[in-house]
């Protein structure tokens, strides 16, 4: 004789499912006499058995939800126990793990002598791909450990306890790596003012550029049958690139000198600063990886050939350019931002 | 201000005060839909979805013992205070006392 099972049943099956086998019986127990009682006392105030039963169980809600509540278990992926150490270490590893991980594929990607668009189309793929398994394994193992615990570590012997240490020790808080003060951040100074010495640097810097464009024309090192310079800067240049370039470094001197006038970054400042960067590496970029920056004459001089190496060398030459370029933009940005922050702060 | 908000005070203030209410009136064995019914008409807020996890939570931290009761029609889980039990209720209520006294003074004095 078969019976089709009762909602009562389908719900205690359902709660069943969602309990550990330890506790299986006896939650179900508690729950079999719950749903009764309350069947009860509905039929006692005169609802219909049927209606009785349907509106207990409404009552008793998710079954799955009803055994969270009866195991004291919390229905969160991450609870704030450890909520802070994962958020902290996701960072850290974001900011780390991603721009390593895209600058080393571009360069690969580069001496394979692979053409730009898949070059770029493979930083943002290895970008997302690897944001996204970093995101997923870091959250799995801090929900596993929020879920079913860990002892603490033993304190090892002979550790020292810099406060460093003790910062990474705070993934652990359920150990000594209990939160302390010497963890607090020391604020980074804003440099809302211009230094002398930064100022000095960078005019000394251009000047050292400008000198070395016109020194190399008059190369002492090396010389022709004639007895003529060969220069390392190909001559034909001189038409307008070499011009061009020695104006972009007097602009750039020229801001630098504007902004230890003014005293302090500006936005003004982090764009200028941004044009004339722009201005000398896009050209200069170009320039060098078609190979007609360098005098012909003095590659047949020196006697190197163009093979693979300094292919490579020109490529990583590239790429490092781009990255003091894209740098030096960020960083004026930054300043400004900064000194925008603790000029606004102290108003 | 909402009535929500102030529901949600209530509830507040109200949680840790069913734990005592239990193990007070679990001094005589009950069950868990009796324990419900009595609460209630004695002015104890909780509903079922409280409770009923609380008293297992109680089971298994001592303080409370259990006994399934087979004599009648349907099998009841029988809870009853444990010595363990007393002694949280007696510093519960204790505690329970300082804080009306406090609260009772910090009004007298604004």
């Amino acid at each position: 004789m078969t019976t089709t099972p009762t909602l009562t049943d389908r719900y205690l099956y359902a709660l069943e499912r969602a309990t550990p086998e330890r506790d299986r019986a006896g939650i179900a127990a508690e729950v079999r006499e719950r749903i009764a009682d309350a069947i009860d006392a509905r039929i006692a105030a005169g609802a219909s058995p049927d209606a009785a039963e349907r509106a207990a169980l409404d009552e008793l809600g998710d079954p799955d939800r009803l055994a969270a509540d009866y195991l004291g278990r919390t229905l969160q992926l991450i609870g704030p126990k450890y909520y802070l150490a994962w958020w902290r270490l996701l960072r850290i590893l974001l900011v780390t793990v991603l721009p390593s991980t895209a600058g080393a594929l571009v360069l690969a990607n580069a001496i394979a002598g692979r053409d730009i668009g898949e070059i770029i189309g493979g930083a943002i793929w290895v970008t997302i791909v690897v944001g996204v398994n970093l995101c997923f394994w870091t959250t799995l193992a801090f929900a596993l450990v929020d879920r079913y615990g860990v002892r603490p570590l033993p304190a090892l012997p002979g550790l020292p306890s810099s406060p460093r240490l003790r910062g990474l020790s705070a993934l652990d808080p359920t150990g000594s790596g209990a939160w302390s003060v010497d963890q607090l951040p020391v604020p980074a100074p804003a440099e809302t003012r211009v230094s002398r010495g930064q100022a000095i640097a960078s005019g000394v810097f251009a000047v050292i550029v400008a000198l070395a464009i016109v020194v190399q024309q008059f190369n002492p090192f090396l010389h022709d049958a004639a007895g003529a310079p060969i220069p390392l800067l190909d001559p034909s240049l001189w038409s307008l690139a070499l011009p061009y370039l020695l104006g972009i470094v007097a602009l750039h001197v020229a801001i630098t000198v504007a902004t230890y006038l003014q005293g302090r970054y500006a936005w003004w400042t982090a764009v200028a600063n941004a044009i004339v960067n722009l201005a000398i590496t896009i050209p200069g970029i170009w320039l060098w990886s078609t190979g007609a920056l360098v005098n012909p004459a003095f590659v047949e001089a020196v006697g190197i050939d163009r093979t693979d190496t300094v292919r490579i060398v020109g490529i990583v030459g590239g790429l490092v350019w781009a990255g003091v370029a894209g740098w030096d933009i960020v960083d004026g940005f930054l300043r400004a931002a900064r000194t925008e922050r603790a000029v606004g702060g102290r108003r | 201000m909402g009535d929500e908000t102030t529901e949600g005070h209530l509830q507040e203030l109200r949680r840790g005060t069913v734990v005592l209410a239990c193990l007070v009136r679990l001094r005589t064995p009950g069950y868990g839909y009796a324990l419900l019914e009595a609460l209630g008409r004695l002015g104890v807020k909780t509903d079922a979805n409280t409770l009923y996890p609380l008293l297992r939570r109680l089971e298994q931290q001592g303080y409370l013992t259990s006994e399934w009761n087979t004599e009648e029609s349907r099998p009841r889980k029988f809870y009853r205070t444990s010595p363990a039990g007393e002694s949280l209720a007696a510093t519960l209520a204790d505690e329970w006392e300082r804080l009306s006294d406090s609260l009772r003074h910090l009004q007298d004095e604004s």
